[in-house]
């Protein structure tokens, strides 16, 4: 497995946060901390504060981790980047991972 | 013929088919307005005349078209209702096609000016009626949030598709990338992901691309500067780059509100194919509607819509353009003669050694397998009358609208066949005798109420087979011949039959002469005083007769009488004074010897002889035809028995032979016509037998009888 070009944290709430670039390099790790950490999780929420890029293949992996989510279980991607932001709009991918 | 000449009679062809399709879709969409099953058929003969016209060049017609497709998608849609006058005009648009067609099958050009001004009356509907009242609003939003400027005029456009391998990132690429670079090269209006190809996370391959995009570009870049782009990705990947900056004013996409909004959705909103049909599915159909309301049963709508999918599939396969089934099936029988005549030739030159018996099941077979073709051959020339009663259906409709009439049109035995030489011949005539029955015949809905009766008349097609014969009605449920006008008119033009009560014969002999007419208005449609014989005369060319009833206040019956074909008939072989003739045989009730001891006289010396139970006139055909003096001894002769469906009454001749199916020729190209002689035939021992014409035998043989015939 390739080392991951960002890396996570969770805070006193409960939120992850991502830090880096999610980059195909690190899909791999990033599908296997999706697995782990949300097995059985009502609440999911990552902040996205400090993406500074993410790639078509790891967006691509968490709207399919999203769509495969039970209808109960919430999902809250809170604080875009800016950068993750433009990327999210000229790739019309947004509305597939937040709403 | 070259190839360009032969797409274009295919062409021709099609478009007859799917402009007569359209005509009845209108009409049904009429009576049961709004989306369904008729909308969407009438939508795919459109779209499929767009697409025709556009492959051979007719670059004008598929424009014109291309409009009426955008607005039966509106109505598709909901957006557009369906109303008597956007009917009539549609209805009239299938005509104005239908002369584009002929204008350029005569190699001219279509009008620009009528074009224009059709053009113009079509946006009309589509640009006043077609869009609601929201989307009004949002036009005009967005055309004032985009000012007017001189440098929107340098903008480019391009729709941009990108469809990429899905092991593009082993590359080293990535789909962002590139659209961030195109974000260097001016605005990405529109993006639209498709992520409908994303499979399940479990089952999902994340080193391979699932998305697709496409976008469009707003930049005053070249072609060739979005293309450099992907210079790297093009060859791998399906990347489709056109300018399409003429579908933009001031920044809007005019090609977006002619949409319908599925395909808007889809276009825009990031919507599949998939899933719009899937929500399509989920509209209920009228049926669902009657089921749930309690109006109907589910049975009652599967059987309606069973009957609605025989009708359209018997429908389709009356088209002129014959089924190349058909076609392999002759080409087999074809060859089974073929064998069959080598093997017989064999024989008889001695290189095959068959014995008697297998040559003569060789020539048996033979005609067996002859007697197929024949058969086979004339099912070629057949058609259903469905497609001319239909046509009807349009006059009867455009009539009844233009004067302000309520007519209800029934159509039954619509998939009776006839030969498509007979239908052509008889559409004509039948065409005036509708627009009779709309003009003189329908009262208007005012005088029907006052009469006491519906407010909405009835005209009804009806046609069935009885022997070898179709039977065709037209009725009408209208005020009837004015008998006491017709005999004014005919004693003012010396047809007068004082006295005499007018029977059908008479009354046929007085509507149909010409220069009569009973209509105390002309009208656009009939009461010109010409028709009627013209009617006459030419269902008489097809060996035809009509017959008309009609009664004060109850209506008019005109029917029909014609041979199923011309070409092939079942016919019993006779001989009479040393010739040959043929008697159809669905006009034969049967044959006997004759016998003296059946003659009675009954009343003033009125000879007849008894067949069955019934007293039937009888008379010898030679004197019929007018040939030969009978012999006076009738000893040995034969009695054949006819019933034409008018008359019944029987013919003396010699000698009954067999029956025979024969092909019938016409004499009239060779010689001329004559009465009572439907055509010759050629006999299997090269001499050439008579067909009777058993109406025209019928009308002669009661000429006789009347002028002191014999028996």
């Amino acid at each position: 497995m390739e080392m991951p070009q960002f890396t996570v944290s969770q805070d006193a709430e409960g939120i992850f946060r991502f830090k880096g670039e999610l980059t195909i390099h690190g899909v791999e790790y990033l599908k296997r901390f999706l697995d782990t950490s949300f097995v059985r999780a009502k609440k999911i929420s990552i902040c996205m504060a400090d993406v500074t890029f993410a790639d078509t293949a790891s967006l691509q992996l968490l709207i399919a981790f999203r769509r495969a989510l039970k209808p109960e279980t919430e999902w809250n991607l809170l604080e875009l980047s800016p950068e993750l932001e433009k990327i999210l709009e000229i790739s019309d991918l947004k509305n597939s991972l937040i709403s | 013929m070259n190839e360009r000449e032969e797409t274009l009679q295919i062409f021709f062809a099609e478009t007859e088919d799917l402009l007569k399709k359209s005509e009845e879709s209108l009409l049904r969409l009429e009576a049961a307005p709004g989306p369904g099953s008729d909308l969407e058929e009438l939508f795919r003969a459109i779209h499929t005349l767009k697409s025709g016209s556009a492959m051979v060049g007719f670059n004008a017609l598929s424009e014109y078209v291309h409009i009426i497709e955008n607005l039966l998608d509106r109505i598709r849609n909901n957006q557009l209702s369906v109303t008597r006058p956007l009917i009539s005009f549609l209805l009239e648009d299938v005509d104005f096609i239908r002369s584009m067609v002929d204008r350029h099958a005569g190699g001219e050009d279509v009008d620009p000016d009528t074009l224009n001004t059709r053009k113009a009356q079509l946006n009309r509907f589509l640009g006043i009626e077609g869009v609601s009242g929201q989307e009004k609003a949002i036009e005009e939003a967005i055309r004032e949030a985009v000012p007017d400027s001189a440098e929107d005029e340098s903008w480019r456009y391009y729709h941009i598709d990108l469809k990429f391998r899905k092991d593009l990132f082993n590359f080293g690429h990535d789909p962002l990338l590139l659209l961030l670079n195109l974000t260097e090269l001016g605005e990405c209006v529109e993006v639209v992901a498709d992520t409908s190809e994303l499979p399940g996370y479990k089952e999902m391959d994340f080193y391979k691309l699932y998305i697709s995009w496409r976008v469009i570009l707003k930049t005053t870049a070249s072609i060739r500067e979005v293309e450099d782009v992907f210079m790297f990705v093009r060859d791998e990947n399906k990347i489709v780059i056109e300018e399409i900056t003429d579908r933009y004013r001031e920044g809007v996409d005019l090609q977006l509100g002619e949409m319908p909004l599925g395909e808007a959705l889809i276009e825009r909103g990031g919507i599949t194919r998939e899933d719009l049909e899937s929500a399509l599915g989920k509209q209920k159909k009228v049926g669902e509607i009657l089921v749930d309301e309690g109006k109907i049963d589910k049975e009652a709508i599967h059987k309606v819509v069973s009957l609605q999918q025989e009708s359209r599939f018997v429908y389709r396969k009356t088209s002129l353009r014959v089924d190349a089934e058909k076609i392999d099936c002759l080409i087999n029988l074809a060859e089974e003669i073929g064998i069959g005549l080598s093997r017989v030739q064999s024989f008889l030159v001695g290189e095959d050694s068959l014995s008697r018996d297998e040559i003569e099941q060789e020539i048996k077979t033979l005609f067996k397998v002859n007697r197929e073709f024949q058969e086979r051959v004339a099912g070629v020339r057949m058609f259903s009358l469905k497609g001319t009663f239909r046509r009807f259906q349009r006059i009867v409709r455009d009539a009844a609208y233009d004067q302000k009439k309520r007519i209800k049109v029934i159509l039954s035995g619509v998939d009776t066949e006839l030969d498509k030489e007979v239908i052509e011949y008889i559409a004509d005539p039948l065409k005036h005798l509708v627009r009779n029955c709309v003009d003189h015949g329908i009262e208007s809905p005012e005088e029907r109420v006052a009469a006491g009766k519906p407010a909405e008349g009835i005209i009804e097609f009806k046609a069935y087979q009885k022997g070898g014969k179709i039977f065709i009605q037209i009725s009408d449920d209208g005020h009837g011949f004015d008998m006491e006008k017709i005999r004014h008119h005919a004693l003012e033009m010396g047809l007068d039959k004082a006295g005499e009560k007018l029977d059908n014969d008479t009354l046929i002999e007085i509507i149909c002469h010409p220069g009569f007419s009973t209509a105390s208005s002309v009208t656009e449609l009939s009461g010109r005083g010409v028709g009627m014989d013209v009617v006459k005369t030419q269902v008489e060319r097809v060996g035809g007769s009509i017959q008309i009833e009609t009664k004060k206040g109850k209506g008019t019956v005109f029917t029909l009488i014609i041979p199923l074909t011309f070409t092939l008939i079942d016919a019993l072989h006779v001989r009479d004074q040393d010739r040959s003739y043929l008697v159809p045989l669905w006009g034969i009730m049967g044959v006997g010897r004759f016998d003296a001891g059946r003659m009675r006289t009954f009343g003033a010396d009125e000879k007849v002889y008894r067949f069955r139970g019934e007293y039937l006139p009888l008379m010898s055909l030679c004197r019929v035809y007018g040939t030969i003096a009978p012999e006076n001894d009738r000893t040995g002769m034969a009695t054949v028995f006819l019933d034409t469906g008018r008359q019944k009454f029987g013919i003396l001749i010699d000698e009954v032979l067999a029956s025979y199916q024969v092909v019938v020729k016409s004499i009239e190209s060779h010689y001329r016509s004559v009465r009572g002689v439907g055509g010759a035939t050629i006999m299997r021992d090269g001499s050439v037998a008579i067909v009777l014409d058993l109406l025209g035998l019928e009308e002669i043989f009661f000429k006789h009888l009347l002028l002191g015939g014999e028996v």
